[in-house]
Order: C-alpha cells, then structure tokens, then sequence
C-alpha cells in the first residue's frame, strides 16, 4: 500500500522538535496500596469483591469441580484445547462459532495477581481466545502459586509477550447508561475462578 | 509585627469597610498595618483575560508602591496575593522589573493566611482549622447567628492553600463553620469569564447558590469580594434572603 | 431554536442552548458526580499516588523527548512479529489507509471499539460512503450512534442521556419496546452486537499505550467489546496518536495504575489486552493481520511549545468530570471531540487554523480543579490562560483590545485610578437605581441574571 506517510518522512518531522535527550530516566515506582492484599486468599478476597465467585481445591478435584459449576447450564460446556478436565464432559472445537454457542468457558490462566483480583491470560497457552470472552460464563484455572501482588509483578518481568496478552479483572461491565453498573454488557458476566492447590 | 496593607482595587471601588476592617483585625491581633501608597490593582483582570503588556502597565504601579521594604505585605484578597505572589513573576519575566517583581512576591501573604501562620499574638497554638465543622442544628441550638458558610474562592483554595486558615481565622474569633456541598466547586466568577460566558456564570453562581440556600445558614463569607459579589448579585436577582461578607467584616464582628 | 440540529458557531450560543436542556444538565450533574467520587476513593487506596502521578508525569515529558526513537523502536519490533505499521500526517491519509485495508481485507461489517482517533478523523462517515457498514459496539458509542451524535464525554460518550432517552433509541433500532431498565437495555445492546462481532470482517480499536520495547499495543476497556473486535474479526485495525508510546512494561505499569482510577475509579479496567502482533504460528484464533494507523494530525507542530504537555493527556476524563463548565454545559457545547479542560487546550492546537477553535480557551473560569485532578500533572489551566495570551495578540476583537489599553492606561495612573474610585462610589447607587440600563457590553452580560454590585 502506498497511501500514508513514510516512516522516514514521519519520523523526520519529529526529529526537528525535541532534544531527543530525555536526561534522567524517569523513575517507574510501583503502587503502594494501605490495604494490601497478596496470595491466594487475596486474590479471591478482591476476585469476589468485583462479583466474581472463587474456590480453591486440590489438583485432582479440578474436573468435579469444573462439572459442578457448569451443570444445569442452558448449552454444551466449552473447555480449551490446552487443558484436560473430564472425559465425561462433551468437547466442541474452540472457534468462536462453538464459543458463542457455549454456555461455559474453561481457560487456564498463567497467573493471577491479589492485589486488583486479576487473571492473566495468554493466547498461546489457552490455543484460543474466544472460550473466555464469548460463553455468559467463564472458569478460570489457576494455579494457587502463580499467584502475584500486582498486575505490574508479572508485567514488568515479561519479556516475550504472546500475540495476545489479556489481563481480566472481574465479569463484564458497563456504566454507560446513567453511571449506573451493568454486569455482562458483551464479555461474560459470570466469572469463576478456580485456584489449584 | 508591622506590615503593609493593600486592600485590592475591588475593594476601593466598591467596599471600602473591608479594607477598613481588614486593617482593624491586624490591629487587634497586635500588628501594624500601614496601606501601601500609590498602588491601584495587580493586574489580574487583562492577564486572566490575555493582555499581559496591559496587565504588566497597571501591576508596574503596585509593585513600585510595595517599594524596597522587607515587611510582609497582607493582601485583603486571595486572588489578588495569587497574582501577586504567584503570577508576577512570570508577567515581569523578562523586563527591568524582574527581580523586583520576584522579591515582592515572595512578601504576599492573604489576609487569614498571614494572620494564622505569622507571630501575631493571637494566633492560635492549636486551632483546629479545618476540621472545625458544626452541623447547623447544633448552631442554631448554640445560638444562629455565629453560623457561617466559607466559600473557598479557587485561587485561595488551589494555589494558596488558604482554604483552612479563613476556616481557622473564623473559629478563632468565635464563628462556627458550616459545609455545604460541593464547597471546593467554582462560583463562576471567574474575572473577565462573568461576562463573557454570562449564561454559564450565572448556572454556576445558582448552583452554588443552591447548596447554600440548603444548610439553612444565612451568613456567607470569603476571602475574595470578587466571588461574593457575583453571588450576592445572583442572589439578589433571585431574592434570596442571603447575607455576603467578606472575611474581614466577619473578623472583626463579635459573633 | 429555529433549527434544533444545526450548531452554533459561538461555544456562548452553544451553552445557552445547553443550559435550557435541563434533563442533559442532570445527567451529567450526576454522571460527573459520581465518576469524581468514585475517582477519588480509588486514588485513596494508593498509599504513594502523588509519587505515581509525579512519575508518570516525567514519564510522559522523557516520551515527548525522544519520540522518533521509541515510534522507531516500537514499529521495528512490532513489524519482526508480522505486525503493519502505518503512519499518517493528517486525517485524509489515516482514513484512506483504513479504507484501503478495509476494501483490500472485504468484509462488510466493520466492529468498531471505541476510539478518540476515529471520531478525530470522522472514520465512520468515510467507512459508510464506501459501502461499508460500521457498528459502533461500545454501549455508549452505540446508544450514540443511533442518535446520531457524536460522544459528549471521552470515557462515558452518551453520559448526557437518561435511561428513558436510551430505551427510546433502542426501541427504534429494535423495531419493538426496550423497557427503560438498564439491564435490560444492556442486554439488548448484547443480543443485537453479538452477530455483529461474528460476521464482521474488520474490527477497529484505539490504543490507550504502544510498549516500545517489544512493539506491543495496550487497550483498555470494560465491556469485552474491544476485545472482541481485536480477537475475533480476520483484521484488526488500531488507530494511535504518535503521542501514545511509552518505552516499557514499567513505564506501562505505572500508567495503567493511574488510568482506570482516574477514569472510572477501578483499579483496573475489566479488560486490560496487550496485543503483540496478529495470531501466531498454531494459534486457533485471533486475526491474520495486525495494522496499526499512526496519527499525526497536528500533534508534532505542539510539540516544542509551551503547549506541549497537553500532549502527556492519557484520556482519563476526570478533568471533564470536575469542570465546573463541563458540568453545566455538557460535552457538546465544545463542539469538538474532546471536550471539558482536556478539549478546550488540545482542540485549537489540533486545529489551529478554526477560530471557532480558539474561542475555547474561554470556556473556563480558570478555576484550576482540573489541573489538581490530572493524574499525569498537566497545568489545564495554565495552557488555557496561556492560550489567551497568545490568542489576544493575535485576533482578539479590536474594541476589546482597546478598552484593555484604556484601562491599564487609567489604572496605572493614581490620580485617574482616585478619581474613578469616587465615580464608582456616586455612580453605583445611582445606576442600581436606574430601571432601563443599556444592555450592552459587559455591563449588559452582568446584568444578565445578576444585580450590580
């Protein structure tokens, strides 16, 4: 495509400002918070304030507890390809076809941080995006010691960031209307968060 | 401690008794205040308007009466020591008056600011300022007429953090402090904004006008006359049974 | 109110039509209200925010410092990932180079998230005259895109309607009654945009942050719509002011800690989505292609004048939800994108050939609420004083000028200044007396809805 600008022309106009000596490197401080939260007690403590609902059970309860949150739901379960829950359960492909058909999303989350009550979630890991953003409903699987203080904990030690990195810190929301909260506006309003181990 | 003393050209033209009183209230607390000579106004109203040469001419007049002098300068006025201890030194950047200028501003003090900070002997070991609030049931069980809404004009409130020591001059002196909502919001005034955005002015001046009229207190008071005198115009239009009174009446009024 | 939709040339004219729209004014009363309130008990909870805003400050003035390296640095590594960078210098490129995507990819149905950018470069209109349709997927960019309006607020764009102005708009587009409940009217928005993310072609967001060092864009949003249009649709459009960059995931940190409290008064927002490229190797979703438009659009001419820390704005909206102005008027009496403190310094640099522009900078009364607020310490109101400064130089009315001259010339004289001082005694009482004073000038305008001195 040749509409635009060139990057050298762009970038030309910007070199004439500037002294493109910034001097001191800024300091980057992390957050300081008077009610600290950390852990997996933490997290679930702010994960439930947002409305999100949480549990912590041992490796080999994953699958009951998976079949217990989703039954009696209005559609197929969905799990991603990534993680192996139960054979009793029915699989659908994870294209967001299926997705959006799904009555539940089952994701593993790379880490979680206690302080906001987030969940971090790569794209490559869980081979699929949709599973946690189509279903009205979505499980996250943590592991209980991938557990961080903050959002920035993680951040600021990755290096090679995946084609999608989402950081999901409670259900969907909006107060666009009256600023007045909705939960569930178009990503899912019921959030479920496992911790394992 | 001696002192100079500039009303500010508001209060010339149209409350003198402020100035007066002002004066009165550093006398009784034990200072000297002696009323600068040959000054007229800061300049506020052609610099927030966007004439600084117009606003350097007239402020050029003040500075020249403040003079070579080391005594503080109390200002019957928040904006006005704003822009005199805050702006002059950029209006004056640049030209002979420079310096002058930066030494002057460094003088200023606002009538309650420098009458709660400086060695007066009336000042207060302890006074609680800010936190000293009343419910206006309580006050008019104690009595009514010492209630008193504060309305922080922006300057006062913003740049010079003289938001508590008008609080702290008045209960000093006996008043009792009513809140009303949205206390740190602007009346609208604004300088030249009052008439050049009159419609928006006035919305804000009827807000405000509002949340007064809703603690039941009668009695209003600032640091600026500026801001009072464009509510007290709104209130009037609206006959709203309002009393406005600059500070320094209030000071000098036994509660 | 000859013709309710044309809009006036003068912000005055505009916010006279704004002060009679008593259900507008109440909205935003309590939107803004709650959004302030909500700000500041989230900023409460950081035990060092003023040592956050100050860095984060730096952090802006060091990025301005050294754009062309961190623009270069970030679209060499975002380019090694298979994602494509485009640089536009005004508003035709930008939206001729998403045109071109658009018509290249297909794809009918374009999902848009929200984005300043677009609204900036009027995207939707040119996107519309080329057949495509465009769907506004935020809930209340779309409650605005069926009234036809632009957004009147940066964070919340139709804060400005109640509950029963939005199911009227719904009921129309649904063909049948919404109830004015906004779960109900949320849900609806929620049925009727789901297909739109499934059959569309194209997807377009804004970008809150670009990361330099590993070419990466942040966007930050609550709904799940912008994650949808960035995740689902075969291309993924994200349009950026060349102003956006930070250098890293600390500097990001830092930001994000600052933004969504500022905003909305969230910790975080919902979704937070660091996108590095389009889909990957094996990956099962996510888009094939990744294009992001850079925006110049008169930010560079900003950059080495004293205006240039209205460039540091990371759009957090909570200058406009402490505007005393704002408050009474409404976003759309600015006539421009941005609106509030933020709109009132940033339009006439964006625009600086509108005079309409200019007449901006005295929409405040310079009460400085704004500059207190701004997470990032931008002197609002200092840029709107300044802005004056220079404006009345340049074309300020002649008669205005005048009369300054003749004033400054009076009151540095003590003599003149003695002699008007007894004037206005005498002369006071006697005008307040007077029944048919002259409404003209600024003694007219006070004495519009106020009684003299």
């Amino acid at each position: 495509m040749t509409t635009g600008t060139s990057r050298e022309e762009f970038l030309r106009r910007l070199r004439a400002t500037g002294s493109g000596d910034p001097g001191q490197p800024p300091a980057k401080p992390r957050p300081r918070f008077a009610d600290k939260r950390g852990g997996p007690n933490g997290f679930i403590e702010s994960w439930t304030a947002l409305g999100g609902t949480a549990e912590q059970v041992p490796a080999e309860d994953l699958p009951g507890a998976v079949t217990a949150y989703a039954v009696g739901r209005d559609g197929p379960l969905l799990a991603t390809a990534g993680l192996d829950v139960a054979a009793d359960l029915t699989w659908p492909d994870c294209g967001s076809q299926a997705a959006a058909g799904s009555a539940v999303g089952v994701v593993r989350a790379v880490a979680a941080a206690a302080q906001t009550g987030t969940v971090l979630l790569r794209a490559d890991d869980n081979r699929g995006r949709a599973a946690s953003l189509l279903p009205p409903a979505c499980i996250f699987v943590i592991d209980a010691g991938s557990v961080v203080d903050t959002l920035g904990d993680f951040l600021r030690d990755l290096e090679d960031p995946p084609s999608q990195l989402v950081a999901v810190t409670g259900p969907s929301r909006s107060a666009d209307i009256e600023s007045t909260l909705v939960i569930g506006v178009h990503g899912p309003g019921e959030v479920h968060a496992i911790l394992i181990g | 401690m001696r002192v100079q003393f500039f009303a500010s050209c508001l209060v010339e033209l149209l409350q003198p008794d402020v100035g007066t009183a002002a004066q009165r209230a550093l006398g009784a607390a034990g200072h000297e205040p002696e009323a600068l000579v040959g000054a007229t106004c800061c300049g506020q109203p052609a610099y927030n308007a966007g004439y600084g040469a117009e606003a350097r001419r007239v402020a050029r007049r003040t500075l020249r009466a403040l003079g070579d002098d080391d005594r503080p300068c109390v200002v019957a006025s928040g904006s006005c020591a704003t822009m005199m201890s805050h702006h002059w030194p950029e209006l004056f950047e640049g030209t002979p008056e420079e310096t002058a200028a930066r030494r002057a501003a460094r003088r200023i003090a606002e009538l309650t600011a420098f009458m709660t900070t400086a060695g007066s002997d009336a000042a207060p070991d302890g006074g609680t300022g800010h936190d000293d609030h009343a419910d206006v049931s309580d006050t008019s069980r104690a009595g009514g007429p010492t209630a008193v809404i504060v309305h922080d004009s922006c300057h006062a409130l913003r740049e010079l953090g003289a938001g508590a020591t008008v609080r702290r001059a008045l209960s000093d002196t006996g008043h009792v402090m009513v809140d009303a909502d949205g206390g740190e919001r602007c009346c609208g005034f604004g300088g030249s904004f009052s008439v050049k955005m009159p419609a928006v002015s006035v919305a804000m001046a009827d807000e405000k006008l509002d949340s007064f009229v809703a603690t039941g207190c009668e009695q209003v008071t600032s640091c600026d006359l500026s801001c009072l005198l464009h509510l007290q115009g709104r209130a009037r239009r609206r006959g709203l049974g309002l009393r406005f009174d600059h500070v320094a009446t209030l000071l000098n009024r036994e509660p | 109110m000859s013709n309710p939709t044309a809009t006036p040339v003068s912000f005055g004219r505009r916010a006279d039509r704004a002060l009679a729209d008593e259900r507008m004014r109440a909205a935003i009363a309590r939107g803004t209200g709650l959004m302030v309130q909500r700000r500041h008990e989230a900023v409460a909870e950081l035990v060092n925010a003023d040592e956050l805003r100050d860095a984060a400050s730096a952090i802006r003035a060091a990025t301005l410092q050294r754009l062309p390296e961190l623009l270069e640095q970030w679209s060499d590594n975002l380019g090694a990932l298979g994602g494509q960078v485009h640089w536009a210098t005004d508003a035709d490129e930008a939206t001729a180079i998403v045109a071109g995507i658009v018509r290249r990819r297909g794809g009918k149905v374009i999902a848009k998230g929200k984005s300043m950018i677009s609204e900036e470069i009027h995207l939707n209109e040119v996107l519309e005259r080329a057949g495509a349709e465009v769907v506004e997927t935020d809930l209340g960019e779309f409650i605005q895109q069926l009234a036809g309006e632009p957004p009147s607020h940066i964070v919340a764009p139709a804060m400005h309607k109640d509950r029963f102005e939005v199911a009227d708009l719904l009921s129309a587009d649904r063909g049948a009654p919404v109830s004015p409940e906004i779960d109900d009217e949320a849900a609806y928005a929620r049925r009727r945009l789901r297909q739109a993310f499934l059959d569309a072609g194209v997807g377009i967001t804004g970008v809150n942050f670009a990361v330099a060092s590993t070419g990466s864009i942040c966007l930050v949003e609550n709904e799940g719509n912008g994650r949808m249009c960035s995740s689902l649709p075969p291309t993924h459009i994200a349009l950026m002011g060349l102003e956006r960059i930070v250098a890293d995931f600390a500097e990001l940190d830092v930001m994000l800690n600052l933004l969504a409290r500022s905003a909305t008064g969230q910790a975080l927002t919902v979704y937070t989505n660091i996108v590095t490229g389009p889909r990957r190797g094996d990956e099962i979703d996510g888009p094939e292609e990744l294009h992001v438009v850079v925006l110049d659009g008169g930010r560079s001419a900003a950059l080495d004048t004293r205006f240039s820390p209205a460039l540091h704005c990371i759009r957090c909206g909570a200058c406009l939800n402490v505007c005393p102005v704002y408050r009474q008027v409404g976003g759309h009496a600015y006539d421009s994108v941005y609106s509030g403190p933020i709109g009132a310094v940033l339009t006439p640099l964006l625009k600086p050939d509108d005079p309409a522009a200019r007449e901006l900078s005295e929409a405040s009364s310079l009460c400085g609420a704004c500059t207190e607020i701004c997470p990032v310490r931008i002197p609002l109101h200092d840029l709107l004083l300044h802005l004056r400064h220079r404006d009345a130089r340049e074309d300020a009315s002649r008669l205005r000028r005048a009369g300054f001259w003749l004033w400054s010339q009076a009151w540095s004289r003590r003599w003149i200044f003695r002699a008007m001082v007894l004037v206005a005694r005498a002369g006071l009482p006697l005008l307040r007396r007077m029944r048919h004073l002259p409404d003209v000038g600024w003694l007219g305008a006070w004495r519009r809805g106020r009684e003299l001195p």
